[in-house]
């Protein structure tokens, strides 16, 4: 099978999808998508089904703008690694989840909405998973509004000095 | 490395091993030592499956507060007296996860809460070498 460049993979894949994808290319081995959230299960479809690309992980980062959610792809037999990226407002962060095209992403989508709080529409069991039992429903420790030494007096946790 | 063997270590302690949510690299090491290289076997040191037949039990990890009743069960169960080995810099200290929103305290402190008693091996190290575990496991033993 001869190897597909990340070229030839961006030519293929805006034949597929007709939405007008951003693309940004950091190396011969990385390429960046950015998609509205919308179009996020159809491109996962696309590249999931269609390439038969691997689902590494996801990543979720608080930034400016809101909550962004990185998928990250591989294209083992292609030697390149393709990354969805979406973006959630922060009032409203909610995304639809890939659970139903791609099993995988069951458990790191319940750990991104643990301690992230993106909401994963149609994910079929959004229970807490990593986070401790006190914690409550709406504190989430990686956003970056956190205040470590509220959240400690409020818990009445040891502030070390 | 001979003499240790014949002139302190008169008993064979047996590790049962518990992570606490560290990183794996001190539980890298921990199995190094059981590798041909240091072959901890040959001074009778042996991991056990259960913390019922222990008599050192290896903590590496900063104590979560998702296994902190864990970790308290586990050192109710090992017979006394017992040590507590703490292996690495965060099951010591916590290290770099000092002030995190989910690490209950370093292994003494969380044990403590239970058995005020207990007595601890402190290993630090980001990992320790298994030549140091070993030596503090036999300094261990000298207490006993």
């Amino acid at each position: 099978m001869q190897r597909m460049s990340i070229a030839d993979f961006i030519e293929k894949l805006n034949e597929k999808y007709r939405g007008g994808l951003e693309v940004q290319q950091r190396s011969e081995k990385r390429v960046y998508i950015r998609v509205p959230r919308e179009n996020l299960k159809e491109i996962a479809r696309i590249i999931f089904r269609d390439f038969g690309a691997k689902f590494s992980i996801a990543t979720g980062i608080d930034v400016r703008e809101g909550f962004e959610v990185l998928y990250h792809f591989t294209f083992d037999r292609h030697g390149f690694i393709c990354t969805v990226k979406t973006l959630a407002p922060r009032e409203d962060p909610k995304l639809e989840s890939l659970v139903e095209i791609i099993p995988g992403t069951t458990w790191i989508e319940r750990e991104i909405h643990d301690i992230l709080g993106v909401k994963f529409e149609g994910h079929p069991n959004l229970k807490r998973l990593v986070k401790a039992e006190f914690l409550a429903e709406d504190e989430y420790p990686f956003r970056k509004d956190f205040d470590l030494k509220k959240f400690k007096e409020r818990h009445n946790l040891p502030i070390a000095k | 490395m001979a003499n240790l063997s014949t002139r302190w270590l008169k008993k064979s302690p047996w590790v049962y091993h518990v992570g606490t949510g560290g990183c794996n690299n001190c539980d890298i090491e921990i199995l190094d030592c059981l590798t041909p290289r240091f072959d901890v076997e040959r001074f009778g040191i042996k991991l056990v499956v259960s913390p019922r037949h222990a008599d050192v039990l290896l903590v590496s990890g900063p104590v979560t507060y998702h296994i902190k009743p864990r970790l308290q069960e586990v050192y109710k169960q090992v017979p006394k007296p017992c040590v507590v080995a703490c292996i690495g810099a965060c099951a010591c200290s916590m290290g770099i996860f000092k002030d995190s929103y989910s690490v209950a305290g370093p292994v003494d402190r969380v044990i403590r809460e239970i058995d005020p008693n207990a007595i601890f091996v402190y290993v630090p190290g980001c990992p320790p070498k298994p030549e140091t575990m070993i030596m503090a496991l036999v300094k261990a033993l000298q207490k006993i």
